[in-house]
């Protein structure tokens, strides 16, 4: 743990909780506001008494008043399976630090306070295909596994999000939170996995890890560019001009991609390598509402 | 084109070295990107063509190059040989006398066109080996075979004409010797206001000589026999096309005269001046002449004047008053006033002569009156003058006194009794001392007191006049400062101290005026004049034939000039390494703005 993640840091993560822009249906007790009403401190209504409600739940108030039975409802707060499908292709290898390793001290830390909060926590890392995840589970012991499954990781392979998300829809049943963590650089087609994640109602954060040269590369000169997930090349001379050009595509291309992603009401967040971790869950990740 | 180490070409080889630096540099690096479908949309786009084309001519690597191969040739020392009109040697010689610096009707004067000529002579010949001679009675070398024409020019702008007159052919040939002699050069040029005489080798003569001359060509004094002043003996020159009205004066060390001249075109008039007021030993004549040439208005002369008393005497000789005087100060009788002293011997004279007067035994009509009656007795002094310094007038006896009658103010000196024996008659401009007795009716000429009385009276009329010595020269001309071994003081025009060198023996005047040596404990005026040969005659002055226009072209040949290019490439490799750095900096400073 030492390697990839700092205990220091984890333990000034506990004070946050995850948060769910839907209301998530989940089958234990948790942190999340369920769409049912149920048990728990924070009054939510009122509704007629039903022969089997609990009486101790009949506001007599109002029935001295009204002559009516009616039970107080309360917003019932489930746990909430927060399933990471991490990037594990190959362009995760690319970036000081590679792009793997932060995404994987991201999906730990985060793993991490949402174990803190009860929720279930779900590792699906993915590349061509889903690779070996890790179910969602509760528990401090879940993190152990989280994080030997994410020490284990040696990005390779081309990405493809479709075919991966098709294995973690089959894999996973209950809806959830899932948190994309990926560098999103692929000429494939986001939409349809995308539109199947929240089709099934699952709340989508999705974290675009890059690195500073992916954004705005400063090197000059002749290249042989080669396609790191598919051994692709071509014969590239750049100068000041076409780094301006490509600075100008890139941006396009984030723009699209952002579009495409709050289509799904999925909020994109974008960190670069060198980037402090801390800082960026902290200050980016909260300020855009998906920690508390 | 050839090269003076054509061996050092091998060196560019060395060019390789930045082309293979320049292809190891630039060769393809691989790089792996996630964002290749970007890089794939780039490839074709046109800033990546142009990226294309840039690389495979990197102006850095151009300029490398091209900084090494100025660098090699500049090592080389290439040499370019072109076709140049042009002597092989060219001697040019500039008259620099005195009447060069005559103003022409252009405004310039002869000499300053004489160096533009220079110039343009250089110009249309400049693969010419020049050298430059200036000309005068004193020629001296100025360039010597020179293949820069800036230096020549320069130098020849830095000259002016001096006082000095024209030099003789001799002077010529000795110019010439000092920067290789006559027979070393292919063509010699004189620029010159008149051809010289018979010069014993081939040469080309451009003349300047516009511009009129009036001045003084001959002015001298001598003392008239009489002893009474001088006599100035003055020459002028009309050299202009106009008649001249004149006023030449004549100034020595105190007074001064004129006359009035009137000079027809291209006369030479001469005056004989006298000058009778004139006690002085240094004389300036200058004539009012407006003309181009004013170096020759002004003429100087010195006189060597005696240094004694000049006496004039009336009446009786006295061979004891005479002996006195002699004892006293050298002694020159004059005949006529003006005189250091009159001496008044036993006569009658109708007025008081002008300036100091010594009367013996003398009456002046209604002013002293010598009466009949006498009376004897010893001398007493009864005032206390500078005159009676010395003397003891007890010693002094009187025979015959004679009584005195005097109209005027004067002032007892020595008495018998209550009869002036001495007296002087008070003046603030002159001394005026009256003995009433005649001296052989007194013991006075054989006393000792006599001749002190008569050396006070000399010591008090003696002119303050030094007895100088008189020279003359030419500007250019030497002057002896003597045989050595005694201390010289040489004193310029302006009466300055001028510098000499230890143990100098001669020096050689630059410019006109009066100049004082002195040289032990004896003076010496030397007057300095400029060479009256500098004063040309009307017909000297006819319209020139021998201007440049008026002379055939100068012919020579077309000859090979090789100029040196490594200064030019060495600074162009210099330049192109600055700029090398500069873009590569620039390209520097642009990536740390995209990062």
């Amino acid at each position: 743990m030492q390697q990839l993640i700092d205990e220091d840091f984890l333990r000034r993560l506990a004070n946050l909780r995850f948060m769910s822009h839907r209301r998530q249906g989940g089958r234990f007790s948790g942190g999340h506001v369920s769409p049912r009403a149920g048990m728990s401190i924070e009054f939510a209504d009122y509704r007629d008494y039903v022969p089997g409600d609990d009486l101790r739940y009949v506001d007599w108030n109002i029935y001295g008043r009204l002559e009516r039975l009616l039970v107080k409802t309360f917003v019932q707060e489930l746990d909430v399976p927060v399933y990471f499908l991490v990037d594990t292709s190959a362009s995760m290898r690319l970036g000081r630090p590679p792009k793997a390793v932060y995404a994987s001290q991201l999906a730990l830390a985060l793993g991490y306070l949402a174990l803190r909060n009860l929720d279930r926590v779900g590792l699906f890392p993915f590349a061509e295909r889903l690779a070996e995840s890790v179910p969602p589970r509760h528990g401090m012991a879940q993190f152990s596994r989280f994080l030997r499954a994410l020490s284990g990781i040696d990005p390779q392979g081309r990405t493809s999000l479709a075919r991966s998300v098709e294995d973690f829809l089959s894999q996973t049943r209950e809806t959830g939170i899932v948190v994309l963590i990926s560098d999103f650089l692929t000429s494939d087609d986001l939409g349809e996995p995308l539109a199947r994640l929240s089709y099934r109602g699952d709340d989508i954060v999705a974290i675009q890890v890059l690195d500073r040269d992916d954004i705005a590369p400063t090197h000059t000169g002749p290249f042989r560019f080669q396609d790191i997930e598919t051994d692709e090349q071509t014969l590239l001379s750049v100068g000041p001009g076409t780094l301006e050009t490509y600075r100008t595509r890139f941006a396009d291309y984030e723009a699209a991609l952002r579009r495409q992603l709050e289509s799904h009401k999925a909020p994109l967040f974008v960190v670069t390598t060198d980037r402090p971790l801390e800082r960026f869950i902290y200050e980016d990740l909260r300020a855009g509402g998906i920690l508390r | 084109m050839s090269f003076v180490l054509p061996a050092a070409l091998s060196l560019l080889a060395t060019a390789l070295i930045v082309v293979l630096l320049a292809l190891l540099r630039s060769r393809q690096r691989r790089r792996e990107v996630a964002t290749f479908f970007i890089w794939r949309e780039l490839r074709d786009s046109a800033s990546a063509r142009t990226q294309r084309l840039r690389s495979l001519l990197d102006p850095l690597v151009i300029l490398q190059l091209a900084t090494v191969v100025a660098v090699v040739f500049a090592i080389a020392q290439p040499l370019w040989t072109s076709k140049h009109s042009g002597f092989a040697s060219l001697a040019i010689v500039v008259d620099a006398s005195a009447s060069m610096s005559t103003r022409m009707n252009s405004g310039i004067t002869r000499y300053e066109a004489a160096v533009r000529r220079v110039d343009e002579i250089l110009a249309t010949y400049p693969s010419s080996s020049t050298s430059v001679v200036l000309f005068s009675k004193n020629p001296r070398a100025l360039v010597a075979n020179e293949t820069d024409k800036t230096t020549v020019s320069r130098a020849l702008a830095a000259t002016s004409p001096g006082w000095e007159g024209d030099g003789r052919p001799a002077d010529l040939a000795s110019g010439l010797a000092a920067v290789g002699g006559a027979s070393a050069y292919e063509q010699i040029i004189l620029l010159s206001d008149h051809a010289p005489d018979a010069v014993p080798f081939p040469l080309r003569v451009e003349t300047f000589s516009e511009g009129s001359d009036i001045g003084i060509t001959a002015f001298s004094v001598r003392e008239n026999p009489d002893g009474g002043g001088v006599s100035a003996f003055a020459e002028l020159t009309n050299g202009s096309d106009a008649s001249q009205s004149l006023r030449l004066e004549i100034v020595d060390d105190r007074s001064r005269t004129t006359i009035e001249a009137s000079l027809e075109p291209g006369e030479e008039a001469a005056y004989v001046i006298p000058f009778p007021a004139s006690r002085g030993s240094r004389f300036v004549a200058s004539v009012n002449a407006n003309d181009a040439s004013p170096y020759d208005n002004v003429r100087y002369a010195s006189l060597e004047r005696f240094g004694g008393l000049q006496v004039h005497w009336i009446g009786k000789s006295s061979r004891y008053l005479m002996a006195a005087l002699d004892a006293a100060a050298p002694i020159r009788l004059v005949d006529v006033p003006p005189a250091d002293l009159t001496v008044v011997y036993d006569t009658d004279i109708d007025a008081l002569p002008d300036g100091n007067v010594l009367l013996v035994h003398s009456a002046v009509r209604d002013v002293i009156t010598i009466g009949d009656r006498t009376i004897s007795g010893v001398v007493a002094a009864v005032a206390d003058d500078p005159l009676l310094n010395g003397i003891h007038p007890s010693d002094i006896y009187a025979e015959r006194l004679p009584l005195v009658d005097i109209l005027l103010p004067s002032l007892s000196l020595l008495s018998v009794g209550d009869s002036p024996f001495a007296l002087r008659i008070p003046d603030p401009d002159r001394l005026i001392v009256v003995l009433p007795s005649d001296l052989v009716a007194t013991n006075l000429p054989i006393t000792v007191d006599f001749p002190i009385l008569i050396r006070n009276l000399v010591a008090r009329v003696m002119p303050a006049r030094p007895a100088a010595a008189s020279q003359w020269t030419l500007v250019g001309g030497p002057v002896s400062l003597g045989s050595g071994g005694q201390s010289v003081e040489l004193l310029g025009p302006d009466g300055r101290a001028l510098e000499l060198l230890p143990e100098q023996r001669s020096f050689f005047p630059d410019r006109p005026g009066q100049y004082t040596i002195r040289i032990g404990g004896e003076t010496c005026v030397i007057s300095v004049n400029v060479d009256p040969g500098e004063t040309p005659s009307f017909a000297a002055v006819e319209p020139a034939t021998t201007t440049a226009a008026s002379l055939p072209p100068l012919s020579s040949q077309l000859r090979d000039r090789s100029s040196r290019l490594w200064p030019l490439l060495a600074g162009a490799g210099l330049a192109l390494l600055l700029a090398e750095s500069f873009l590569y900096r620039r390209s520097l400073s642009e990536r740390g703005r995209t990062q």
